[in-house]
């Protein structure tokens, strides 16, 4: 090191051009003093933006992003801070079965539990943090008191004032319930039931599901189970699904709405696949060629082909305003969890798209308490009703808080005249295409199968079947999806059937 | 209006006094009006402290303990003062204040939430106030600590390697645990990094030794990506680039190796599984709110419920974010007294950073001004991190906020830092600069002081600038004999020239870049 200072002192002035790579300082010798602050300036000033982003952010998040966040169903400022002193009310079925109560223990701890063990974990859900299902989403019924009648307290701890909570009496039918839940098995899936004339919800399952009553212990398991085999998503209202050939109720009513005088007139020969200028090839299901067709036996065929023709005559504004109509594109506005739905055509759409979308793939998502919901506005007339899954709130000595009435939710969707068309397809489609179901059943039925695409395999996907009975006179309406399951069973089919069964019979 | 509630309005108000005497503070010269403004800090840090145990206290069902443990603190900030006055009788008082106000803080908040880890996060900030009381000897006495360079890295390795290979607690951070305590040493290591580069850097700085430096600096960051202390990794980064710009001086030496650290962290971001995990818990904590995203989602709910002042002290619920008292307390704070108390503790926070800044901007000596830049940048790249992640602004990371959270290692470490910086700071007030405020934003300095070029080499400028200070180095003595009678005499006292005194050197060209 002394040399080389030795060194350079000698030969300054040279250094700079012959010093080797290794020994050239990295500091040139030309910084003045007033440069040392430089540095450290910059580096403040780093800092200070650092900083700023951080209080800027502050506020915008205060004024604006803090609310949202607030109302989350999550936080548990919501559940708790209403009334700790009150205990949880009592969620029934619609006749009086128990579906969640409140007990308390030996060691005066209350404790939650669900009598009917996985036949309902989904829809009534758990009380953890703000809920989920009726249980988050009647919180607020379940911790208030109206009737401010005191649980008497035993034991040797200090007492402390406690009120029995309100009740809550859900439209869930427990036979229905348990024929659905049979049904599915152990296929991953939802079923859905609904009262086509009222909107209320009669059953709702979801698989694979758990016993609420093993959550202390089992919770983190659960939930640490990826989306696909998730047991904390209720499939019912939550799944988005491509509808497949379902949506085939949609697209033909709005061309029914579309040529109302002459929609019997329209003809298409089907050569089991199809390609147009600007678009994609479309093929029916093997490729089956299913020769001349008129709308009837298009949707009787569930031929692609022809429906994807027919999409292109449509006009791309109405037919989005008769989905949205139906309640695409929204949340439906039940009580307990429930995502938005998803139609995307436009004006702008590109040929492709609409190609898709008419046999219902492509950018569409629909949840099965959605397709439940159209099934039972095509059975309604054109009407459909606000779906509801609480009946009414009781209070703990038995007056009535609060009684749900069913109400419309949407209409102006159709004519009853051109509703009555797709009726009339969803009839012979039962009766012609799936009679060897329901052959045997002393009802009428009128329905759609469908087929929705799942990833890129052929042999595996997601079958739907939507249904309503008795086909001149509804009651009902199911729809079941089957996830992941060969393509050409009857699975879901065999599933509405034996809920119809249960109902009808 | 009860008290609780009447409070959140004083705690607003006395943050907001405190941050304001403390900006305006740093600027002012006049020794009468900067003695009101160290008793305006005293005094709001006080009411701030004070008013907090009394609602602890009330809300408590008056029990007795709460008052002790608030008597003791006070005790211990007071001793703090003393301290500082004695040993640092030319510290920067405002920076001793700001930290006495953020433990302040810390402690009405972590007895809040948990009585018990009050009374030990207490016995650590004795612990680390005891240490205090010998840094400035040890700085003193003890000079060679500028030279021990790679020794620094040596220990700095051993600790961690050895302790990688040990146990882990949650899967992240490496501790050791000893009976009842449980040490976290990549805090300590912090120190002995800082050390290191200082002193690596502290002579006269080649390419070579650069690249050494800079690939021990990488392996200590891969050992902490290793360990899941992400947290470390990214400060341990922040400090050595920084140090290393104020070592080189070359902006694009900053500019390259940031954008380097981008890219390395955009491809651990999808390579490593455990910062993958932080990454997709950031993006979207909602969706996994239960698992990966509970944390930062509760956090969320607790800053929400605030709002501008806060639900009131003990009012709130930050007891239901997981660790809040360590990583997460800002979220406690922004809940309990609302964003404006919080977003006055990023203030103060920033006050510190410029303060240390400009401590830094005045030590001569290069080992002692890369140390200062290094502890501060260490100080306030981890409040960043740690406020970042809570307001999910960037991924969490898992660091405490220094001074508030609940830490021993981290409280003990913090303390030691800033008293070196302390240290550092009387020793250059030693050197006669003492009525300069403490923060100057547009620095004009009237005179300059230059070395006489004739007497450097090249490989000795980086000593001309920086080793012609308050303290005997080995290099100014080996130099001794090369240099010039003049830069002798300019050893151990600070000289200055006018400009007109420029006129016949021969250095005019170097004096002109400085604009005058």
């Amino acid at each position: 090191m002394k040399n080389r200072d030795n060194k350079n002192i000698e030969n300054k002035e040279t250094k700079k051009e012959k010093g080797s790579f290794l020994s050239k300082p990295v500091v040139k010798p030309e910084n003045t003093r007033k440069k040392r602050n430089l540095e450290t300036n910059i580096i403040s000033f780093v800092f200070i933006g650092l900083f700023f982003v951080m209080i800027i952010y502050s506020v915008f998040f205060t004024s604006s992003e803090a609310k949202s966040i607030a109302d989350n169903p999550y936080n548990p400022r919501n559940a708790v801070e209403r009334s700790p002193d009150v205990r949880r009310g009592t969620i029934y079925a619609n006749d009086g079965t128990i579906l969640a109560t409140t007990s308390v223990g030996e060691d005066n701890k209350e404790v939650r539990e669900y009598p009917t063990n996985n036949l309902f974990s989904l829809v009534v859900g758990m009380s953890r943090g703000a809920g989920s299902g009726i249980e988050g989403g009647a919180n607020k019924e379940l911790t208030t008191s109206s009737s401010k009648q005191e649980v008497e307290v035993s034991g040797d701890g200090k007492a402390e004032k406690e009120y029995y909570g309100d009740n809550v009496y859900t439209t869930l039918d427990p036979k229905l319930q348990q024929a659905a839940y049979d049904a599915l098995g152990d296929y991953t899936g939802a079923v859905v039931a609904v009262d086509t004339q009222t909107g209320k919800v009669l059953a709702m399952v979801s698989k694979p599901d758990f016993n609420p009553n093993e959550a202390g212990t089992k919770y983190n398991e659960w939930a640490s189970i990826s989306d696909e085999n998730s047991v904390l998503i209720n499939r019912a209202s939550q799944g988005l699904y491509a509808p497949g050939s379902t949506f085939k109720i949609v697209t033909a009513l709005e061309y029914v709405k579309e040529h109302p005088d002459d929609y019997k007139d329209y003809s298409y020969i089907c050569e089991g696949t199809t390609s147009v200028p600007g678009g994609t090839v479309v093929n029916c299901y093997h490729r089956t060629a299913h020769g001349h067709e008129d709308l009837n036996d298009a949707f009787l065929n569930s031929c692609n082909c022809a429906f994807s023709d027919i999409g292109l005559k449509l006009d791309m504004e109405r037919f989005r305003a008769t989905a949205e109509s139906l309640g695409m594109n929204e949340a439906l506005p039940v009580e307990i969890e429930s995502s938005k739905t998803r139609f995307d055509l436009n004006s702008k759409s590109s040929i492709s798209e609409i190609q898709e979308t008419s046999f219902g793939q492509g950018n569409l998502y629909m949840t099965p308490l959605q397709m439940a919901m159209i099934t039972a506005t095509i059975a309604n007339d054109g009407i459909m009703m606000k779906p509801y899954l609480i009946d009414k709130v009781v209070s703990s000595t038995g007056e009535v808080v609060k009684q749900n009435a069913p109400t419309v939710y949407k209409n102006g969707i159709a004519d009853a005249s051109e509703v009555a068309a797709v009726q009339g397809f969803m009839k012979n489609m039962v009766s012609r295409g799936a009679a060897s179901v329901f052959g045997s059943a002393g009802y009428s039925v009128a329905g759609k199968t469908g087929t929705a695409e799942y990833a890129d395999n052929n042999d595996l996907a997601h079958l739907w079947f939507t249904c309503y009975a008795p086909a001149n006179n509804p009651k009902i309406a199911v729809t079941c999806i089957v996830e992941r399951s060969e393509v050409s069973t009857i699975v879901p089919e065999r599933i509405c059937k034996a809920v119809l069964d249960a109902y009808l019979d | 209006m009860d008290l609780v509630e009447i409070s959140k309005y004083i705690f607003a108000a006395v943050i907001t006094i405190y941050v304001l005497v403390s900006f305006t503070g740093a600027t002012i010269r006049d020794d009468k009006k900067r003695r009101a403004i160290y008793a305006t800090q005293s005094t709001t840090t006080f009411i701030f402290h004070l008013l907090g145990y009394i609602i602890l206290f009330l809300n408590n069902n008056n029990d007795i303990k709460y008052l002790i443990l608030y008597c003791f603190e006070f005790g211990l900030a007071f001793a703090t003062m003393v301290v500082y006055d004695v040993i640092y009788p030319k510290s920067s008082k405002l920076l001793v204040n700001n930290m006495i106000f953020l433990m302040s803080m810390g402690y009405v908040f972590i007895a809040r939430l948990n009585f018990d880890q009050a009374v030990r996060q207490f016995i650590f900030a004795c612990i680390g106030i005891g240490i205090t009381f010998f840094v400035p000897m040890i700085i003193k006495k003890f000079k060679k600590m500028r030279d021990l360079g790679w020794i620094y890295a040596a220990v700095s390795f051993t600790l961690l390697l050895a302790l990688f290979f040990s146990s882990r607690v949650y899967g992240a951070k490496i501790n050791i645990t000893l009976g009842p305590i449980t040490i976290q040493p990549s805090e300590f290591v912090k120190i002995l990094f800082v050390f290191f580069i200082a002193s690596m850097y502290n002579k006269a700085l080649t390419w070579k030794k650069l690249l050494l430096t800079s690939i021990a600096a990488a392996a200590h960051i891969v050992i902490f990506i290793a360990s899941n202390d992400l947290g470390a990794a990214l400060i341990f980064f922040v400090a050595y680039i920084m140090m290393t710009f104020v070592a080189t001086r070359r902006l694009v030496l900053l500019l390259g190796t940031t954008g380097l650290g981008i890219l390395g962290a955009l491809i651990a971001a999808k390579t490593v599984p455990h910062v993958i995990k932080r990454v997709v818990a950031w993006r979207d904590p909602w969706s996994n709110i239960y698992g990966s995203g509970y944390q930062i989602a509760y956090a969320l709910f607790s800053i929400a419920a605030g709002g501008w002042f806060g639900v009131g002290l003990t009012r709130g619920r930050p007891d239901t974010i997981p660790f809040v008292a360590n990583d997460m307390i800002f979220a406690a704070i922004s809940e309990e007294m609302g964003i404006i108390v919080a977003i006055g503790v990023l203030f103060v926070s920033l006050n510190c950073l410029i303060l240390i800044m400009n401590i830094a901007s005045r030590c001569n000596t290069l080992f002692y001004r890369l140390v200062a830049v290094g502890f501060g940048v260490t100080y306030a790249f981890q409040v960043f991190l740690t406020v970042g992640g809570v307001l999910k602004i960037i991924p969490l990371t898992g660091v405490t906020l220094p001074f508030v959270s609940y830490g021993g290692s981290s409280l003990v470490v913090s303390l030691i830092m800033f008293a070196i910086i302390n240290g550092m700071y009387t020793m250059r007030q030693d050197s006669g600069e003492s009525s300069k405020p403490d923060i100057t934003y547009r620095r004009r300095e009237p005179k300059v002081k230059v070395s006489n070029k004739n007497e450097t080499g090249l490989n000795e400028d980086m000593s001309e600038y920086f080793k012609k200070d308050d303290f005997e180095s080995d290099i100014s003595k080996e130099k001794k004999g090369l240099s010039s009678e003049k830069s002798g005499d300019d050893r151990g006292k600070t000289k200055y020239y006018s400009p007109e005194d420029f006129k016949n050197i021969d250095d005019y060209n170097e004096f002109d870049d400085s604009k005058f």
